[in-house]
Formats: C-alpha cells, structure tokens, sequence
C-alpha cells in the first residue's frame, strides 16, 4: 500500500509544471523601487501585450464604475493604484498560467466561475466592512482553490476516491480530501503560493480558508474569504457551486461584525460584478 | 430506497439523526408524516427503518435535490442561513 504523498513533495512536483508568476515579481520590485516612475511601470507591463488588454478590460469593467473609459496603462495604474494594481497582474497571471494545463477529472470553466465567485463576493464583503485594497480579496478569491487543481493533477485516482466518499457519505471535499490525504487542498494551495515567495497576506490565508479561525493573525481576513467561499457555492450561479454547501465554521460569521440583514446587499453587488468578471477572467 | 416510498408508520430500528446530530426519529419510533416531511427536507447520512412487514431497509435521500437538501451541513437556524437560504430560493427564480 502506497503512503499518501505530502504537501512539500506535491508542491515541488509542480512546479515543475506551472511557471512562477515571473511578471508579479518584476512588478513587485519596480514598486518598492523609490525611483521607479508610473513610465517604467507601464513599460514593464506593456511588454505583455495579453496581460495589458486584460488591464485595460479590468479596468473598464464594473469591478471600478470609472465614469470616463480609460485608454492607456499608465492611466489605468494612476486610476487603480499601484497597490491594488500588484493584486490584479497577481491573479490575472497565475490564472493564465493554470488554465493553459489540462486537468481532466475537473470542469475547468465551473472551477474558474467559483473562483470568481468567491472574489467578487469577498471583494463585496470587504467593502461593506471598509477594509483597505479590497482587490486583495478578489485575488484570494480568484486563487483560493488552486490546490484542488494540483491534487487533481497529481492524484486523479485519489480524487476519484475523493468524490465517491463526498457522494456516499454527504461530505464536503476538503473534509474527504483530509480523510485521504491527511490535509486539504486550501493547504496545499497555501504551500504552492508561499514556494513562488508570494505574501503572508495571500498564502497563509488561502491555507486556512476552511479552518478561519484556527490561526487569530488571520483570522479576520481568512473569515472573510471562508464565508465568500460558502456565499458562492450556495448561490450556485451558472452552476459553480458544489452540490453541497460546505459547513461554514462556527464564529467566523461572527467575526465579519456584519449583520444579516447586510447580506442581500453583498450577494447582490457580488452579482453584478460577477458576469463582468468571468467575462474578463475566463474569455 | 428513495425516502418518498417509505411508508407512513415504518418502525425506526435505530435512532435516525440530521447532519448535525439532531435527533429526527428515535429507535423504536414510528415514522409519521412530519418526521417524514423532515427527512425529506434536512436528508439524513444514512438511516434504517424496519417496516411493519418485518423487511429491513436502509434509506438515504438518494440525491440532492433541493435547496435545503443542499445546505444539510450547516444549521440553517443560524445565521446568516435564513436569509442566505431566502436568498437562493429567489436566486433559482431568476436563473442566477
């Protein structure tokens, strides 16, 4: 009988397949670069004809309302910020990067629409509580479920055995992956950004996104991202749910300060940016 | 066996329990048409029922098939379930 792999071993095993998102990193140092001019920034970008056009469409999108359409990159940098800007090339990278692999036992399409999902309703949470540079959370929610890609890559006959238990047994998967496995794939997601260097802020709270209250530094933010994630699989717009809504923990509710009568607002501003969003993400 | 053929009045050989662990119908227990009705709506893991005929029958909802059914995880008492529930079932409205 063969040992279950461990999370390390997955995550050096692909990155072999997937590449670092070199671009972000670039970017990060021309930001933290106190001579660094808006000029080198969009010069920097620009040199990724793909990535510009999906800036440009983010841009113009309703995920901003800019009220004049915005034409240029360096335009779009001084409107959006560089901050909120770093999370945006993040995640529009990482995406492209992933989608071009071929996952067979999962619908890619559904996958990506839950993602988007889930950002654009963390991204509604975070407003409604005031947090700052709420593109941070749409970014967590664009990226909070690559470990399921990864362990779908690497492990397709576990991950059989995965659905057959979820289906048998009325489980939700990270339950059943942890059944498996010993861990889940929020962790295994966690460990592939912290290998590309990428911040505390995105790794350790994508790994704990179905554990949020387990570790009080981030608490708040993974609570946040854990109860867009239910949101949106309760919702099932287009389908993107699971067939069961996963058991949101016991506090993290709580921990937003959010009443719920503040939520028909959220789940309806997450609805109108969602359509948008796919269309920019995933076309 | 599909929860709906159940007959009313079926013998509970053992305790049947929600997701939560909520006690629907104890051992020994006949199954009415409420207790029914809430199977129905919460599901249940797996459960089985020994009818008046002596058969024995393993029941279980054999698919997921409403908007309840799918949050049988949570305790949909709590919040913010009520309204999110509100709000799916309106959601199925409009196609969402």
């Amino acid at each position: 009988m063969s040992t279950a792999p461990s999370v390390d071993s997955l995550v050096d095993d692909v990155t072999q397949l997937v590449s670092q998102p070199d671009i972000f990193h670039k970017l990060e140092e021309a930001i933290e670069d106190p001579n660094m001019s808006l000029d080198s920034v969009a010069n920097l970008l620009a040199g990724d004809p793909d990535l510009t056009l999906r800036l440009l469409g983010i841009a113009n999108s309703c995920l901003f309302g800019f009220p004049a359409k915005v034409e240029s990159l360096d335009r779009a940098i001084t409107l959006i910020g560089t901050r909120q800007l770093r999370d945006i090339v993040l995640v529009t990278v990482v995406v492209r990067n992933l989608r071009q692999l071929n996952v067979e036992l999962i619908d890619m399409d559904q996958f990506w629409r839950h993602s988007v999902a889930t950002g654009v309703l963390a991204r509604a949470i975070a407003v409604k509580r005031g947090e700052s540079n709420v593109e941070r959370f749409y970014a967590l929610g664009l990226l909070h479920d690559i470990g399921k890609i990864l362990l779908y890559l690497k492990l397709p006959e576990v991950m059989i055995a995965v659905n057959e238990q979820m289906d048998s047994e009325f489980s939700s998967q990270f339950q059943a992956e942890r059944s498996a496995l010993g861990f889940d794939h929020a962790e295994l997601g966690g460990a592939l950004l912290e290998s590309w260097d990428l911040a505390e802020t995105l790794h350790c709270v994508i790994a704990s996104h179905h554990a949020p209250m387990a570790d009080q530094d981030w608490a708040s933010d993974a609570s946040i991202l854990h109860v867009a994630d239910v949101i949106a699989n309760a919702m099932n717009w287009d389908e993107c749910g699971a067939k069961l809504v996963p058991p949101m923990e016991s506090g993290s509710w709580d921990c937003l300060d959010l009443c719920e009568s503040e939520l028909p607002e959220i789940v309806e501003r997450g609805h109108e940016q969602y359509k948008d969003a796919v269309q920019l993400m995933l076309n | 066996m599909p929860l709906q053929e159940i007959p009313e009045g079926a013998i509970c050989q053992s305790d049947i329990t929600d997701a939560k662990g909520n006690l629907i119908a104890g051992q020994g227990q006949p199954l009415t048409a409420v207790k029914l009705k809430a199977l129905e709506k919460t599901g249940v893991p797996a459960a089985t029922v020994a009818v008046e005929d002596g058969r024995t029958l393993s029941v279980a909802p054999s698919e997921v098939n409403s908007t309840l059914d799918r949050f049988m995880l949570n305790d949909t008492t709590q919040p913010p379930f009520p309204t999110l529930i509100a709000l799916c079932e309106s959601n199925d409205g409009v196609g969402g």
